[in-house]
């Protein structure tokens, strides 16, 4: 469901009369003229349980949304949880006995704080295989730490809240870059700076590789224009790679990313078109589906850099994911958010958060 | 393509082992060395047993499952006598029981750890 309404108080009875007795995931598109804290309290009053997190624009059906809050009903809630202070690693997963069934776990987390894989660490080693997991980075494109994450408790930065529901789901997950060189070697990194590679200045390696590839000089000031078209991946044996998305870089040639590498990872230096991207899309839509039976909504997270770099095709790859779910279910519900950072397992794999890829799951 | 597969193997190598070593206590190491694995080779979960007095115990496991204590004598051998074995969940029940997750399908790898104890990888995949 889409809300355009513009005070706190409609929004949140439009909320309740959609959700009902259960409970409420929120995205919100940044740009929305409306006060968080204001709807936390409308919510705590009228008794809606909900989660919610700030995108830099969100999904409904065929449209990006660059204002606008899309909902989308928490069937079978069991508990929704709020982890503060993600960077000091210094907080408890609470503890949750899964009983027969499926269950999903659907999270947002502050995109722009640090730490996030040691959070997506803690979930998987407390609650493992007994759940699915989905999700994105919240935040502002501005790149601005801000409170972007909310619950009934409150609006909060440098925090994540998940909900876990008893509901099966399908995820499928794609980015459609592709190798151009590597390995390289991530011999020191700090975070999601990239201080070293190959024990040499990780700038000059990776511009070497990428103006010789792309045909264009980086200059004082085009980093960004250049580097959205070579991310980095993280080089995994089984599966794709993990990407990362090189940002800017440092008086000292280092690169910062947004997220962040291990020392000694293995990273390749990739590139890929809108072609690539588009068809990647739809292949995360067609594995998503592959086993699911009766799914009555889909909710798509991709990167904000996907739209950056495919600008207005990206409607293309909005479509292509649309039409291969609508193709098998013509009534499926669709919504989303364009995040910063995805998170989702390959293949049911160890938990992981992406840059550059999308996330579509299915949720029955 | 070999040699390059060649170096692809050895740079892997390369970051597993500079993952071993970072801290003096065992489950530091675990955590830093075992987390890495499982991300790497898209595993699902993985857990070390030690024996302690004739019996088999947790000291280790990723996603963390129920404390296991488990008599050596309960062991079969063909698990605790080899180097390195593979075995299919579905042909094992025991491994349920040496395992602190539960799982119906799949794959588990014993590697004998000596005197550390046995390290113990599960993949849901088929192999």
């Amino acid at each position: 469901m889409l809300i355009t309404s513009n005070t706190s108080k409609e929004i949140a009875l439009d909320i309740k009369g959609h959700v009902g007795a259960h409970g409420a995931l929120i995205a919100v598109a940044e740009h929305t003229e409306l006060d968080i804290p204001a709807l936390v309290n409308d919510l705590n009053e009228i008794g809606v349980t909900f989660m919610g997190g700030i995108f830099p624009k969100v999904i409904h059906n065929n449209q990006v949304i660059e204002k606008g809050i899309v909902i989308n009903t928490l069937q079978n809630l069991e508990k929704i949880c709020l982890i503060k202070e993600l960077s000091s690693t210094n907080y408890t997963i609470p503890k949750f006995e899964f009983q027969d069934g499926s269950y999903s776990i659907i999270t947002y987390v502050d995109g722009l704080t640090s730490n996030i894989s040691h959070y997506m660490s803690k979930l998987y080693e407390n609650y493992g295989m007994q759940t699915n997991y989905f999700g994105g980075g919240a935040g502002s494109l501005s790149l601005q730490q801000k409170p972007c994450v909310f619950t009934n408790e409150g609006f909060f930065e440098d925090a994540a809240v998940y909900s876990i529901v008893k509901m099966s789901s399908h995820i499928g997950v794609k980015h459609g870059w592709s190798k151009v060189d590597g390995p390289y070697i991530v011999t020191k990194a700090d975070g999601d700076v990239i201080q070293e590679i190959n024990w040499q200045n990780p700038f000059e390696i990776y511009k070497t590789v990428v103006e010789k590839h792309s045909n264009k000089k980086f200059s004082d000031d085009n980093f960004f224009d250049i580097a959205k078209g070579y991310p980095f991946g993280i080089v995994k044996n089984d599966g794709e790679c993990i990407v990362r998305d090189p940002l800017m870089t440092n008086e000292k040639g280092e690169i910062i990313c947004i997220a962040e590498l291990e020392d000694n990872a293995l990273v390749d230096i990739l590139n890929g078109d809108n072609n690539s991207l588009i068809k990647a899309a739809e292949q995360a839509a067609q594995e998503s589906l592959l086993h699911a039976s009766k799914p009555r909504k889909a909710i798509i997270i991709d990167c904000i850099s996907r739209v950056l770099f495919l600008e207005t095709d990206f409607d293309k790859e909005l479509r292509s994911i649309t039409g291969t779910l609508k193709e098998k279910y013509p009534h499926i519900s669709i919504s989303g958010a364009l995040t910063l950072g995805e998170i989702s397992s390959y293949g049911e794999g160890f938990l992981e958060f992406y840059n550059k890829t999308v996330v579509v799951g299915l949720f029955e | 393509m070999q040699i390059q597969n060649h170096i692809l193997e050895v740079l892997q190598l390369y970051e597993y082992a500079m993952a071993i070593g970072k801290s003096l206590d065992f489950k530091d190491n675990c955590e830093s060395f075992i987390k890495l694995l499982l991300k790497r080779q898209n595993l699902n979960a993985a857990w070390v047993l030690k024996e302690k007095e004739n019996y088999f115990e947790t000291v280790y496991s990723l996603p963390k499952g129920t404390s296991l204590r488990i008599k050596r004598s309960e062991t079969p051998l063909s698990i605790i006598d080899n180097e390195y074995i593979l075995l299919d969940v579905e042909k094992h029940e025991i491994l349920n029981q040496l395992s602190p997750i539960s799982f119906k399908e799949g794959h588990v790898a014993v590697y004998n750890l000596k005197t550390i104890g046995f390290l113990f990888l599960y993949t849901k995949k088929i192999i």
